[in-house]
């Protein structure tokens, strides 16, 4: 392959080399090595590009070890697409025969063929339960020992769908659109339901669009960027069938906010593409992630919607930005000023807006590096006082709930979605 | 003594004298750095072991490791070189007395820090040589970080820059650092710059007793911790009187504000403001104890340890409580006039019984100190390094002069 | 290299502490200034003194040339490898070993990114004073080395006056404590001359460093001009008539209208000539009559407009159009060249306007945001360094400015060091026998030589030696 076409060259001129960035990156923080940061990656990357340096094992090893959480782009003063960069490198080096047979093959079975299809997450989730209930995951090989690094998967009685439309409570203000998303139905049908709910006590009819099933953000992370574009497509003519009464598109409402950071992105990513680049700019347009679009767009209805005794909810809380949120879509105060309408203290906690170490698949492909870097998450939960921690992305979820059992401490962690759920009149 | 005659030779009869303490040593005062190249090339050449000095005042303060033949004085490299005012900054001669500086840039409402006392016998040089402080050092810190560049005239002959006249500059290494506290073991300081400091709006001060030190220190810790930003903060006494002295500077309302949180600490206690607070400090800062008249003993340590110190050192039967104490409680040094000189054995019990609070025991006395009341404590790798700079400047080893806390290896 | 120091130098550090293979150095090959680049042979990361002592000794006597590398913030080469030599960064020694907030100090690895010790401290009501405007990544080693500034350096100092002790590891390997938490050195002022001498002498691993309290009031204030003279002169006669303000900061027209494009955006009006960024600290009538005295003066060089941030938020926002002001400059040109030269503040007028002109002589783009209380200017030039004849431009332009403040009575460098970036220009600012002493005394630190080579001072025999700045 043509080096010019493993880098997005052009992209990576944009980096002055400043260093800004290093403190800010989970995995130069853990390992103190540059070429585990963003711009020892860009440098590395430009290199490659520039004709000194070539492909090999320790170069895709660090490329892989980013966590893409984008913590890196909130403080580039330059502006540095980091993530559209890496996105680029890691496609391109997808099949690069300086990876092992087994975890190329392995990779693109889970990105293309499991994730892609309802059917398939169903029957995989079966399988996982099965094996997580009786033991039998260390008998599967290397397959197994990733799926071990697994969350347990709930009963089929919690894992419901949702219906196709839900009608407003009280006076109908609006109609939006929501993702039920991939692994959510699996792992949080109940976040899909309190997000449901909240949206309906505001006032919004809400529709659940069932022709599409995957944003792509884990594909366009994790080098499969072309099925991340057919993803795309699908995802934006699925969410083009429901329209309001007046005939507009709807508001595409995301409660998982690495999708949401995803789906805003559809316009770069189809830019190429003749018959979605326009499109995909219109339908980026309209993702909105679910604080974001209670806060902006219906605030008042929202506090009007919560009681006034306090929530069956351990204080304080404490919210921790999930990066796709603060970092990949710059929403920060919004997720805090729902919090601080329901009756409950709410504190800060230390670094909030950096990665607990799930990143997608991260914690999946590499739970070790991924505990390294939540260990300091945990410790500063712990110094916070915080008896309840509020995310708003699914992968996040997860990875706090598994370190806050492992270290055995006191503090629930909910979807901020089961929060304003929790906080509903009744 | 041919290199002696030579010198006399050359700055004429009225240019040699003797300071009191080096008795016996013939005191050259170069009128240029030119002269003053001659003389050190001269002594250089025939190897003649020498001292560099200011106008003497402090030489009680320096170690002297061996007898030197002669000693060059800048007494006479006097004047100001570059004064800027509306920059704040100033550059004059080694030889120029505090006194005469403080004259020329008091009445652009500038000082000069430190303040020290019998200002019209302390030159620049000698000041910075000896790394000393003065009764505003609480306010301003040490003198070395207000230096902003020096010229040294190396054994070699040449004339070396470091630094320069500009309040930012890291152009270089700050070898003028290393000069401040240098005590001429490394070659001739013959201009230095400095950066000054404003003149307050106002001032006020005022003075607590007691009949023993132990409640002022605790008064100064709490004045401390208060936040309130004092010029100096002295506690002195001898016996069973005692006073601590608090002097506050600044803008006119934030004076004001900060004697209403003093009243509230200090309920019983004279105060003066303005002129007369002017006064009183200043008479303080001349009664800082006088090393030409016996011996001075200064203990440094950790403010949270000065309590502890005070305790050991009042408790030492060499030093006693009738001494005359001054107690710096915000900088956490103590320094006791002696009523009588200090052995060097007893400067070494001092030391030893002060080792477990990590404090730095120094002695100021009327004449050089010589090795054995030298600290005895050799780091090694300190010791290497330091003999290697000393090489660099003094590779025949000439210079007679050390400060007196670099342990002689 | 010999075959077995790798493998020797592995066996001390382990597979985490060193980067053998290629692809992991080139991120090594530069720091902030990045035309100047070298791959060193190595990337050795110790995890303690005790690590990086071992390996010095190894590479001592290998004679192994040594560069050691905080974050690689620095902006003049300082942690440029050289050739055949290795890097030793300190990137995973940033331990908290003590904070005394009764003694008002902190003891801390030298890897610690600069914020983090504020960051620890802030509960006790105190904060490290000097603040790089790269203080979010660069480490305090880093800072001790390049004795590095800040905006509120002008009320507080750099960071020589801010250091109490310093554990070093010699080039050797022998361990030199300097550290004494007491008044003053006990000797020679061994750590005043360590602190600047850009990883020449010896790698410090352990900083004491002083902690200061924080003040009662603080106030942010802008003053807004129709012309960058009129804010110099402010500034000369707020220094001149003795305001004690703890920053003054002065951006230009270009560098306002490129924040307000920005994502930093201040709300600086973009039709003016110049802001000048204001900080007060101090007690409450300490602040007032600063603020009163120092309006007087703006007013009467004819302000259009001036702002006093009413609370935090506001206060926060007038500073990130400053400290957002490099990035936001970054997005007009591809590069930017960013000078770093100090001048006496009597003359801040007709310094900034010789350097404006200096640069549209070499059709040049220039933007002024600069420590105008310390008088350290920060002339930025933006270029593409993908053209030949603009990047020569730009040296020749910066060689002018630098002589141009030198001839003024200024110098080569406030605070970013000179590294490699400005050794060729040392003698325009000293004699030869100034940097003789420099270097003897360097050889007394490091008689072997192999700490940090080839830095901040010419080599001698100039005329055999390439002309570094030239170079790509």
């Amino acid at each position: 392959m043509n080096a010019q076409d493993i880098v997005d060259y052009t992209k990576s001129l944009d980096c002055v080399h400043c260093g800004l960035c290093l403190r800010t990156c989970p995995t130069y923080r853990d390992t103190g090595r540059e070429s585990a940061s963003p711009r020892g990656r860009i440098h590395m990357m430009r290199s490659v590009a520039e004709g000194a340096a070539e492909v090999d094992q320790h170069l895709i090893e660090e490329l892989d070890g980013c966590l893409v959480c984008r913590n890196c782009e909130s403080v580039c003063p330059s502006g540095v697409e980091y993530n559209e960069l890496i996105a680029h490198t890691r496609s391109a080096l997808a099949d690069s025969p300086h990876r092992s047979l087994l975890s190329r093959e392995s990779m693109r079975f889970g990105l293309r063929s499991v994730l892609t299809s309802r059917s398939m997450i169903d029957l995989f989730a079966l399988m996982l339960r099965l094996g997580q209930r009786f033991g039998m995951l260390s008998l599967a090989g290397t397959l197994g020992k990733g799926a071990e690094n697994l969350p347990d998967v709930p009963p089929a009685a919690e894992r419901q769908r949702l219906a196709p439309v839900h009608p407003a409570q009280g006076k109908l203000e609006g109609e939006v659109a929501i993702l039920e998303g991939c692994v959510m139905p699996v792992f949080f049908s109940h976040v899909n339901r309190a997000t449901v709910e909240v949206l309906q006590a505001a006032g919004r009819q809400v529709h659940v669009p069932k022709g599409a099933t995957c944003c792509g953000a884990l594909q366009a992370h994790n080098g499969e960027l072309e099925t991340a574009r057919q993803l795309a497509k699908q995802m934006i003519v699925s969410m083009e069938g429901p329209r309001d009464q007046t005939g507009d598109l709807l508001p595409v409402v995301v409660n998982s906010a690495g999708c949401a950071a995803q789906m805003k992105e559809y316009g770069s990513l189809l830019a190429e593409d003749p018959e979605f680049a326009e499109r995909a700019e219109q339908f980026a347009a309209r993702v909105k992630d679910f604080s974001e679009y209670l806060a902006d767009e219906a605030g008042t209805r929202v506090a009007e919607a919560l009681a006034t005794d306090p929530p069956q909810i351990q204080s304080p809380l404490t919210f921790d930005d999930p990066c796709h949120l603060c970092h990949g879509q710059g929403v920060r105060s919004q997720p805090r000023e729902l919090l601080d309408s329901v009756h409950v203290q709410r504190v800060e906690i230390d670094e909030s807006e950096s990665c607990c170490g799930s990143a997608g698949l991260f914690a999946t492909l590499r739970p070790a590096d991924s505990q390294r870097i939540l260990d300091p998450r945990l410790g500063a939960l712990r110094a916070s006082g915080a008896r309840t921690l509020v995310t708003a992305n699914p992968g996040c979820q997860l990875q706090w709930q598994a370190g806050v059992k492992r270290d055995g401490l006191d503090v629930e962690v909910l979807h901020i979605a089961e929060v304003l759920q929790r906080s509903l009149k009744s | 003594m041919s290199s002696l005659r030579q010198v006399e030779a050359m700055l004429g009869r009225e240019s040699m004298g003797v300071v009191h303490g080096l008795p016996g040593v013939p005191v050259a005062s170069p009128s240029s750095v030119d002269e003053a190249r001659e003389i050190v090339q001269c002594l250089t050449k025939d190897r003649v072991k020498f001292a560099l000095l200011g106008r003497g005042s402090k030489l009680g303060w320096a170690a002297l490791v061996q007898k030197p033949t002669l000693a060059i004085s800048t007494a006479k490299l006097s004047g100001v070189v570059e004064f800027e005012p509306g920059d704040g900054v100033m550059t004059a001669l080694a030889g120029t007395t505090l006194a005469e500086l403080e004259g020329i840039v008091r009445p652009h409402g500038l000082r000069i820090t430190p303040a020290v006392p019998r200002a019209d016998n302390a030159t620049l040089g000698g000041v910075i040589a000896a790394g000393q402080s003065g009764t505003d050092r609480l306010l301003h810190g040490a003198m070395r970080l207000h230096l902003l560049g020096t010229r040294l005239l190396q054994l070699n002959g040449q004339s070396t820059r470091s630094g320069g006249q500009l309040v930012k500059n890291v152009s270089g290494y700050d070898i003028h650092r290393l000069l401040a506290g240098s005590f001429g073991s490394l070659g001739l300081i013959t201009q230095a710059s400095l950066r000054l400091m404003t003149c307050p709006e106002d001032r006020w001060l005022c003075t607590s007793q007691s009949a023993t030190p132990a409640p002022l220190v605790q008064l100064a810790t709490q004045l401390l911790e208060s936040g309130i930003r004092s010029e100096a903060l002295i506690i002195e006494g001898a016996g069973d009187a005692w006073q601590l002295h608090l002097s506050l500077v600044g803008r006119r309302g934030h004076v004001e504000a900060e004697r209403k949180l003093v009243a509230a600490l200090l309920p019983a206690s004279d105060s003066l403001g303005g002129e007369a607070a002017h006064t009183r400090l200043e008479a303080l800062r001349e009664s800082e104890p006088d090393w030409h008249a016996g011996d001075v003993v200064q203990v440094a340590l950790k403010r949270s340890r000065l309590s502890h110190g005070l305790e050991t050192v009042m408790d030492s039967g060499f030093v006693g409580k009738q001494s005359q104490y001054r107690i710096h409680p915000g900088l956490a040094t103590i320094q006791v006039r002696l009523q009588s000189a200090l052995s060097a054995e007893n400067l070494r019990q001092l030391r030893t019984s002060l080792q477990a609070l990590s404090a730095q025991v120094s002695l100021k006395r009327p004449t050089p100190l010589t090795e054995e009341f030298l600290p005895r404590v050799v780091d090694p790798v300190r010791a290497r390094l330091v003999a290697r700079l000393r090489q660099t400047y003094d590779p025949q080893n000439l210079l007679c002069t050390r400060p007196p806390l670099e342990p002689i290896q | 290299m010999h075959t077995t120091i790798p493998r020797q130098l592995q066996s001390i550090l382990g597979d985490e502490g060193m980067i053998a293979d290629k692809n992991r150095r080139i991120p090594y090959e530069c720091d902030g200034l990045a035309f100047e680049r070298e791959i060193p042979d190595l990337v050795l990361l110790p995890a303690s003194t005790e690590e990086l002592q071992a390996c010095l000794r190894i590479l001592h006597a290998a004679g192994i040339p040594v560069v050691a590398r905080g974050a690689g913030t620095g902006l003049t080469g300082g942690a440029t490898p050289v050739k055949g030599g290795v890097v030793i960064g300190l990137a995973r020694m940033r331990k908290i070993l003590e904070i005394d907030p009764t003694n008002q100090f902190a003891r801390v690895e030298a890897g610690l990114v600069n914020v983090d010790i504020t960051h620890a401290c802030d509960d006790h009501g105190l904060f490290y004073a000097p603040d790089p405007s790269s203080q979010t990544a660069c480490t305090i080693g880093g800072n001790v080395a390049n004795n590095a500034g800040g905006p509120h350096c002008f009320k507080y100092g750099n960071t020589s006056r801010h250091i109490l002790g310093l554990k070093i590891v010699l080039s050797d390997g022998e361990i030199l404590e300097l550290s004494e938490p007491e008044l003053d050195p006990s000797g020679y002022d061994l750590l005043g001359l360590f602190i600047g001498s850009e990883g020449m002498f010896g790698i410090a691993t352990e900083v004491t460093l002083r902690l200061t309290p924080r003040a009662e009031v603080t106030e942010t204030l802008l003053a807004v001009f129709p012309d960058l003279d009129q804010a110099c002169d402010t500034v000369t006669d707020i220094i001149a008539e003795h305001w004690e303000p703890s920053a003054l900061e002065i951006m230009d027209q270009l560098t306002i209208q490129a924040v307000e494009a920005s994502v930093f955006s201040a709300g600086y009006p973009p039709d003016a000539k110049a802001v000048l960024l204001i900080e007060v600290e101090g007690s409450r009538p300490e602040c007032e009559a600063n603020v009163a005295g120092i309006e007087a003066i703006a007013k009467r060089h004819g302000i259009m407009e001036w702002r006093r941030a009413a609370n935090d938020k506001e206060r926060k926002k007038l500073w990130a159009g400053r400290k957002g002001a490099y990035g936001a400059m970054g997005r007009i040109a591809p590069d930017l060249y960013v000078s770093d030269v100090v001048v006496p503040r009597t003359k801040l007028r007709q310094l900034v306007r010789q350097t404006t002109d200096i640069c549209e002589r070499y059709d040049l783009k220039i933007t002024n945001v600069f420590h105008a209380g310390d008088g350290n200017l920060h002339p930025n030039i933006s270029y593409d360094r993908r053209d030949a004849d603009q990047m020569r431009r730009v040296l020749a332009a910066a060689d002018e400015i630098m002589r141009v403040c030198i001839d003024a009575g200024g110098t080569l460098s406030g605070e970013h060091g000179i590294g490699l970036e400005k050794r060729d220009q040392m003698h325009m600012y000293f004699e030869p026998e100034d940097m003789e002493a420099m270097l003897g005394v360097r050889d007394a630190w490091d008689p072997s030589g192999i700490m940090n080579p080839g830095k901040m001072i010419p080599v001698r025999a100039c005329n055999e030696h390439r002309p570094l700045r030239f170079k790509r």
